[in-house]
This record gives C-alpha cells, sequence and structure tokens, in this order.
C-alpha cells in the first residue's frame, strides 16, 4: 500500500541576492500514511516549515517528487489545508466568517452546507458563543481555534500544521493538544504536524520523523507505540519519557554513516 | 492617617478628561466662532474701512439670505459647481482606485509609473490650469480634467501603498486555499488597504473642491467659482465671503458624510 503522500530525494535551495546558494532541503524521502498523524521535529532552521510549504503547494523545490495519491503537487490544492503559526485570520471578518472563508475561497460546497459546516466546526473547537467576535477580540488560543476550524471546515485529504501551539502559553498549549488529540480522534484525519517540542510530537503522533538542519535532511521515523486516546498522564510514563530521549539523541549526535 | 483614610478617590485624569470631552470642545469652539464674528461685526460698524474691505457678518448673512432667494444661484451656480466636481471626483476615484491596484499589485507595472508619477505628481496643479484650458476649452470637459487632475494622486497614491503593505501572512493563507489573484486582492488586499484608500479619498475630496473651484474662477460663465470670480471684479467683498462660505460648509458636510461611511466600511 502507498502511502498518501510521498516525498522523494526532494531537494530545494535558496540563493542569495548575492548569488550564495543555501541548501534548505537535501534528499528528503518521507512517506505519511492515510490516517496517521506525523509530526516532523527538529531545531528552527532545519528546513521543517519549508518542507511544509513545499507540499502546501507555496514554495516550489528543485529536485525530487512530492505525491499526494499519487498526484504530483504543482501548487496549492483543495485536498490540502494548512492552520499557521500565527493564526493568520483577516481582522475584518467574525470568527463565524473566519472559519468559513477557506471554503468560500474553493467554492466546492453551497453556500448553506458551508453555513451548517462552520456552525458544527465552530462547536468542534469550542468557540460557541463566540461565532460574532472579531479576531481583535479573541485570545492566542481560541485564535488558533478558529485557525484550525478554517482547515478541518475545507475536509482536506492532508492536513499541514506549521508550529500552531509554538506562540501560546504552556497551559493553552497543552489544552490545544489535548483537544487536537480528541478532535484527530474522531475525525482521524491524515496530519503532517511540524514542531520544535519533543514532548508535543510525541504526545500527538502516530509516528515522529526527526530532521536536522544545514541542509535539511530527515535523519531518523521512529513509531509511537502509545496506546489511544491518550491523556495528558502518558506523558509522566516511562515509556513517553523513552521516546523523548530517544529523540532527543536522534537530534542532538551527528549522523553516523550506515 | 485620618487625612489618608478621608481622600475622596478621584479616577484618573484620562478618564475624567474623556468623559468631559465632547461638551468642552463644542462649547470652546463654538464660543471662539461666536466671538471672532462679534469682534468682526462691532468692527465692521466702527470703522467704515473695515466694512469696505470684510464686509460684516450682518451683510454676508443677508448676501446668503438673497442667494438662497435667487433661483439662479441653486440651479446654475450651484448645480454647475456640483456637477463638475461630482464628475471629477468620481473620475479621480475610479481612476486612482484602478491603477493604484494595479501598481501595488504589479512590480513591473510599478517600476515603469513610478517615476512618472512623481513627476507629474509634482506639478503644482494650478500650473495646469490654463494647459487644461486650451486644450479643453471652455466648459465641462476642462472643469473636469482640472478636478481630476488635481484630486487623483492622493487615491492613486494611497491606494498603491495599503495595496502593496498588504499582510504577506493573510496572502498566503488565502493562496493556501488556492485562492486566485482576483479572489486575493477582493478578499485580503483590498479590504486590509480600506483605511488608507479612504484616508486618500478624503484628502481628494478637498483637492477636488479646490479644483471645481479653481477651474471655474479662472475660466467658466457660471459656478460658485465664478461667482467669486465676478465679485472679485465688482470689490463686492460681501459676495465672495458668502459664496466662500457656501462652498467650505458643502465641503465640510461631504467630507463628515465620507468619514462616517469610511468608519462603516473599515468597521
Amino acid at each position: 500500500m502507498t502511502a498518501l503522500l510521498e516525498a522523494r530525494d526532494v531537494r530545494k535551495e535558496y540563493v542569495s541576492g548575492r548569488g550564495a546558494v543555501t541548501v534548505a532541503l537535501e534528499a528528503v524521502t518521507l512517506s505519511v500514511p492515510a490516517g496517521e498523524f506525523v509530526s516532523i521535529v527538529g531545531p528552527s532552521g532545519c528546513g521543517k516549515t519549508t518542507l511544509l510549504n513545499c507540499v502546501a503547494g507555496l514554495e516550489t523545490f528543485d529536485e525530487g517528487s512530492l505525491t499526494l495519491d499519487g498526484r504530483p503537487i504543482t501548487g496549492p490544492g483543495p485536498d490540502r489545508a494548512v492552520v499557521f503559526q500565527d493564526a493568520s485570520l483577516l481582522p475584518w471578518r467574525t470568527a463565524f466568517d473566519n472559519v468559513g472563508y477557506g471554503m468560500a475561497v474553493q467554492r466546492r460546497v453551497p453556500a448553506a452546507e458551508r453555513e451548517r459546516r462552520t456552525r458544527s466546526l465552530i462547536e468542534l473547537v469550542g468557540l460557541s458563543g463566540f461565532e460574532r467576535h472579531y479576531p481583535r477580540e479573541l485570545s492566542g488560543g481560541m485564535r488558533q481555534r478558529v485557525n484550525l476550524a478554517r482547515a478541518l471546515a475545507t475536509a482536506p485529504e492532508l492536513l499541514l500544521m506549521d508550529e500552531p501551539f509554538a506562540a501560546l502559553d504552556a497551559q493553552t498549549r497543552e489544552q490545544l493538544q489535548l483537544e487536537l488529540t480528541r478532535i484527530w480522534q474522531a475525525d482521524r484525519v491524515t496530519v503532517l504536524f511540524v514542531t520544535h517540542d519533543i514532548e508535543e510530537a510525541v504526545f500527538l503522533s502516530d509516528r515522529v520523523v526527526t530532521m536536522t538542519g544545514r541542509p535539511g535532511t530527515v535523519r531518523s521515523v521512529l513509531d509511537v507505540p502509545l496506546p489511544r486516546p491518550r491523556d495528558p498522564a502518558v506523558k509522566r510514563t516511562p515509556g513517553f519519557a523513552a521516546l523523548e530521549e530517544e529523540i532527543w539523541h536522534q537530534l542532538h549526535t551527528p549522523a553516523t554513516v550506515s | 492617617m485620618t487625612a489618608t483614610l478621608t481622600r475622596t478617590i478621584r479616577p484618573p485624569a484620562t478618564i475624567r478628561r474623556r468623559r468631559r470631552f465632547r461638551g468642552r470642545k463644542l462649547v470652546l469652539g463654538g464660543g471662539l466662532l461666536v466671538l471672532l464674528l462679534v469682534v468682526w461685526e462691532l468692527a465692521a460698524r466702527a470703522n467704515p474701512h473695515v466694512q469696505l474691505l470684510a464686509s460684516s457678518p450682518s451683510e454676508v448673512a443677508a448676501t446668503l439670505v438673497a442667494f438662497s432667494g435667487d433661483g439662479t444661484f441653486w440651479s446654475v451656480h450651484v448645480l454647475a459647481t456640483a456637477e463638475g466636481f461630482a464628475a471629477g471626483f468620481v473620475v479621480a476615484v475610479v481612476g486612482g482606485l484602478g491603477l493604484g491596484v494595479l501598481m501595488g499589485w504589479r512590480r513591473g507595472v510599478r517600476e515603469t509609473l513610478e517615476p512618472f508619477v512623481f513627476v507629474v505628481n509634482a506639478v503644482p496643479g494650478i500650473a495646469l490650469i490654463p494647459l487644461f484650458m486650451v486644450w479643453f476649452g471652455y466648459g465641462f470637459t476642462y472643469q473636469v480634467v482640472v478636478v481630476a487632475s488635481w484630486s487623483f494622486f492622493p487615491v492613486l497614491l494611497n491606494t498603491m501603498a495599503g495595496v502593496r503593505a498588504a499582510d504577506p501572512a493573510l496572502l498566503r493563507m488565502a493562496r493556501s486555499f488556492g485562492a486566485s489573484t482576483k479572489r486575493l486582492l477582493w478578499t485580503v488586499a483590498l479590504p486590509d488597504a480600506a483605511p488608507l484608500v479612504f484616508a486618500g479619498v478624503q484628502q481628494a475630496l478637498t483637492h477636488a473642491v479646490t479644483g471645481i473651484v479653481g477651474a471655474q474662477m479662472w475660466a467658466s460663465a457660471s459656478g460658485l467659482g465664478w461667482v467669486i470670480a465676478n465679485a472679485a471684479m465688482n470689490i463686492q467683498v460681501e459676495q465672495i465671503i458668502a459664496a466662500t462660505v457656501v462652498v467650505a460648509v458643502s465641503g465640510a458636510l461631504l467630507n463628515e458624510l465620507l468619514g462616517a461611511v469610511a468608519r462603516r466600511w473599515t468597521r
């Protein structure tokens, strides 16, 4: 069985104004099976966000191939949706209208269905009562809920999340991680989640990809055999700690030639 | 000890000031206006030179009443000014918006036209009046061109700056959902630019009023500008001032109206 997302030998380089070449991604090979929650962990600058942007179709790459369900990725498409690090909500639209924005742009569902879906998603992400609020009237955590709902509303095959909880305070982050596992448990959408937080990656994922930088490349792929649904208490178990330790080592020791 | 306990608690200065602000502004501003009118009236009555050169509030008021009763004032002069103003203003806003969006969005267009725009914008509008008169002759077209040329640039420059400064994070978000260029403009770039665009349109309004009066003063057979120029030739100061008051009050009202619209639109 082939995976939903396949990356083969993806290479991406940036050429600066003075002609200096920086290799952002080198020989990145990765597969994300349908229905799985896969995280990419790595230090800042390792190219994980660049990889996510390439998958989203927001950036181009120079070599290799990226396919979704066998179709090559050439640009943004309705089969993918992105949850951005900064919520990127339209300040002149209410929470309700922001949730519906992605659907409105794609014009694949009729208006009545759009409204019904928006309502149920607002409820799913716990924002009932805040439909008429503008982004500036919402807390950082609530804005990220809108951000997530907007992406889920388009019913993507692959949900791309770019450090969505990085800018939140620790408590809000933990709460949203928990809610994300709850939502994911119900929906089972395929997720590619980028983070620099090892604990977050282990807690959320079925599989954790570690990346190291300069040039950005995949270091290892680790299965997370922890049972679901997961409770925050799992973070205090020895099995969880061992996985964290393993990933930490992958990220902090130089690669050995195999 | 006791002093501390019995001290009355007062809200911070900023809160108190805000609460009194509106009424205070009205009383102070209106008071100064009334005072100036009284001084002007008294000076005019005491000194015939002042009366001759500056007229007086009562005489200006009487002239305004006479204007109101005079059918041609409204049906000919005010109408001519309103028409020229409105047509020129609309041309400037539509043209400025269109070209502004194009220049803000397309780097190639911007870089091609920017030097040209800066040079033309630096030309004093009044210097173009004789040229436009030669090109378009007396009449409506000439007035529209003058008004449009005076009010075009604030709309253009502000629209361009606003569209150009559209939040890249929001544009990226919209693009991730597959938004077309048209959608990006309508749902992200233009709403994001709206406050700046409105500021430009409001500035253009003032320029348009100046433009129409200037155009009609220079070459026209009707309009408030003509009334002013004609009165000046006959040294009828009270008519100059009365017509100016009509222009100023209309301009101020339009400006307020536009401000209200802008506040609604940009929420």
